[in-house]
């Protein structure tokens, strides 16, 4: 299991887009992934759930990542937060 | 929780049509309802924006619902449009949708449609709240639900 920190850093949040990117990645892989904020978690491959975490820029979400493909998920995921889901800001 | 701002949602702003034969249909509908409240906002430019941002990725979000939405130049705060099909509507490949929760938000980007979206997603994981949303044939049983989540 993986598990780290990681930070809404677009400018728009983790808005509809972003959120529907997050889970087509996450789709791509075996592995359990979930996202937890404010003490709740939710299943990262959910799209209402995870719109409903309705995280602004600037979040600080808790990832994890369990199963065959964990590695590869993992630092999949990590670089689409960092690369602000593809956005310009 | 947020709470309903005035203004938000309006039982003029909800219909409860068949479905219609394609989605520029809809959305057109759609826009038509915002004009209703709103003869500022113009259907066509309203249409246009909401195209243009499906086209960067389909709004359903799975269980019959989607979230059409767009950002207006002439808007400085979010408004809600909200549409219950009679039937199911072929939405894109792999969703079909009933209910639509149509967004238009400030060009200016701020957390308010952020957290009215999450709030409405928070409740569409309820079986139960689906269920009744989807079951709704009279606008102002929208409107009362909504509000009560709001």
């Amino acid at each position: 299991m993986k598990i780290k920190d990681i930070t809404v850093q677009n400018k728009l949040g983790l808005h509809a887009r972003a959120a529907m990117k997050l889970i087509d990645l996450a789709d791509k892989f075996t592995s359990h992934v979930s996202l937890t904020y404010n003490n709740r978690t939710i299943d990262g491959k959910d799209i209402m759930a995870v719109l409903s975490l309705g995280s602004p820029q600037g979040t600080q979400l808790t990832l994890t990542v369990e199963g065959g493909d964990e590695e590869q998920a993992f630092t999949a995921i990590e670089a689409l937060f960092n690369d602000k889901f593809g956005e310009a800001e | 929780m947020t709470t309903l701002k005035e203004n938000v949602l309006h039982t003029d702003r909800i219909a409860i049509i068949e479905p219609p034969a394609n989605k520029k249909q809809l959305f057109e509908k759609l826009s038509i309802l915002f004009h209703k409240t709103d003869d500022s906002l113009k259907p066509a430019v309203i249409l246009q924006n909401l195209l243009q941002r499906e086209k960067l990725g389909s709004t359903a979000i799975g269980h019959q619902f989607a979230i059409p939405h767009a950002r207006m130049e002439s808007i400085d705060a979010p408004v809600l449009a909200c549409m219950n099909l009679t039937d199911n509507f072929q939405y894109d490949d792999k969703n079909q949708v009933k209910f639509i929760f149509c967004l238009l938000v400030p060009t200016e980007a701020d957390n308010a449609h952020l957290n009215l979206l999450s709030t409405f997603a928070k409740h569409c994981q309820s079986l139960e709240f689906r269920k009744k949303l989807l079951a709704c044939q009279q606008p102002n049983q929208i409107y009362q639900y909504l509000k009560s989540i709001l």
